[in-house]
């Protein structure tokens, strides 16, 4: 197992408390609008400290909480792609690449390698307002994977996508994440997203894991309309 | 077509009151009356206070109001902070000079500053207060669009929550930021009513141009308006080199 977390956390009246483990490189997270599955990233993340559980990656204590410890957002070494992709407007491309990294030769020699392997380099000098929604979701991809994080938390990341842009960009996706071992939860609404994987499959539903399973086994005995619905699509 | 030419109809009124002033102003012009205000004692003294208060109040609104601001955006405050944001805009300014005043007699509340009464140190004061409001608003508003995911996402690639303020939230507020300073400096130069209370009418020490005008105006109505239309030009410098910094952080 490469990572655990177990959490509660609270939004107004509505509670989401669920336990994830990443015993494969991808995890999928799936459910209705408003189950909680932003919410759950967020707290895995560490951005919402009314998060109660704990949260370990490989070895280390990002959170436990009945011990008191909170390692914030900055250390905890994840790397997150939120739906609105999070890219930064008023930076170029390869400033939204080096964004955080210290100003030196290694980050230079990072940069131009990420610039290269993601292919890149023509549009180092855009801002996102100038790329396309393909362009945007691979740059946003490609500065989430060159920090080789220990956790990956894809957010939909391909719902901004028309149907061709986001074929091309699922290929891509699968292609880099299968040339790394690296723990990964990505939350979509489109089976297909999961296929060139299989991954385990964690439904959540009004805060609450209803199910667990691969595809096949969600389509063999989904639990609720939802999860029919989604094994249907 | 037919339409808009009724509602530009509609329109006219309120517009042409607004443009009133300036066109006033313009219209009252006396250039023979120019030599003698450019030479009139008041003129120079009044419009070096004015701009030197003006600047000041304005850095100490952006330094001080700016955390205020971040603070109000984030969450929801309680309605009472708002409340205490929009106070000066709604008291007339002659009650938060007379406030002012009262809270700087030696036994008031601010009385270690009573020294301060009607000096250069109380105008700025009374700017300050008065003018914070036109800065507080557009800033919080400003705080409230930047995207907090942006916030967050900054985070998770290493900065801290102070380095991610100054590299993201900071930079993508900076141009409503900008009007809410451009606002803020406009009211503070044209304070009247606290400063006169607070600061008195003294040349050079709290005589800035809005009391110029008014002092003059006993003596000469047609220095008094080569003075305002000096006012006006200078505002609209000022609102234009604004103006030009907002367009070339891309948003005008």
């Amino acid at each position: 197992m490469t990572w655990s977390a177990r959490l509660e956390v609270g939004r107004g009246s509505f509670r989401v408390a669920a336990t994830l483990d990443g015993a494969t490189p991808l995890l999928g997270l799936i459910g209705p609008n408003g189950a909680g599955k932003s919410t759950l990233l967020r707290a895995l993340l560490g951005v919402d400290s009314a998060a109660v559980g704990r949260v370990v990656i490989k070895t280390r204590v990002c959170q436990d909480s009945e011990q008191g410890l909170w390692v914030p957002v900055e250390a905890r070494r994840m790397a997150y792609v939120p739906q609105g992709l999070g890219l930064f407007p008023h930076l170029r491309v390869e400033d939204n690449l080096a964004f955080g990294l210290p100003r030196d030769a290694v980050s230079r020699e990072r940069l131009r390698d990420a610039l290269e392997r993601f292919e890149l380099g023509a549009l180092r000098r855009r801002f996102p307002h100038q790329l396309s929604g393909g362009e945007q979701q691979r740059v946003a991809l490609a500065r989430a994977l060159m920090r080789e994080p220990d956790l990956l938390l894809l957010d939909e990341p391909m719902s901004q996508l028309d149907a061709p842009t986001r074929r091309s960009v699922r290929a891509w996706l699968a292609e880099q994440l299968s040339a790394r071992d690296l723990a990964t939860v990505m939350v979509s609404h489109d089976r297909r997203d999961f296929e060139p994987f299989d991954p385990p499959l964690v439904v959540l539903e009004g805060g609450r894991i209803t199910q667990r399973g691969r595809l096949q086994a969600l389509e063999q005995d989904p639990v609720s309309d939802f999860v029919r619905e989604f094994v249907g699509s | 077509m037919r339409s808009d030419r009724g509602l530009a109809l509609a329109a006219a009124p309120m517009l042409l009151l607004l443009a009133l002033p300036l066109v006033g102003l313009l219209a009252g012009a006396q250039p023979a009356a120019w030599s003698s205000a450019w030479e009139h004692p008041l003129w120079a003294p009044a419009l070096g206070l004015s701009l030197r208060t003006s600047v000041m109040s304005v850095l100490v609104i952006m330094v001080l109001g700016t955390p205020a601001a971040w603070w109000l955006s984030q969450r929801d405050r309680h309605p009472a902070w708002q409340a205490v944001v929009d106070l000066p805009m709604v008291l007339p300014p002659a009650v938060i000079g007379l406030a002012l005043l009262v809270s700087m007699s030696p036994d008031g509340l601010l009385g270690g500053a009573s020294g301060w009464v009607f000096s250069t140190g109380a105008v700025v004061l009374a700017q300050v207060v008065v003018a914070a409001p036109f800065y507080l608003s557009p800033a919080c508003a400003a705080f409230r669009r930047v995207d907090v995911e942006l916030v967050w996402v900054a985070r998770s690639l290493g900065l801290d929550p102070v380095r991610a303020f100054f590299k993201v939230t900071l930079p993508l507020a900076a141009p409503g930021l900008l009007v809410g300073v451009g606002m803020a400096w406009a009211r503070a130069l044209g304070e009247f009513g606290a400063t006169i209370f607070v600061a008195g009418n003294l040349p050079g020490v709290s005589q800035t141009m809005p009391l110029a005008i008014y002092t003059v105006m006993e003596s000469s109505l047609s220095v008094a308006l080569s003075l305002a239309i000096a006012l006006v030009l200078c505002a609209l410098a000022v609102l234009g080199l604004l103006r030009a910094l907002a367009r070339a952080w891309g948003v005008s």
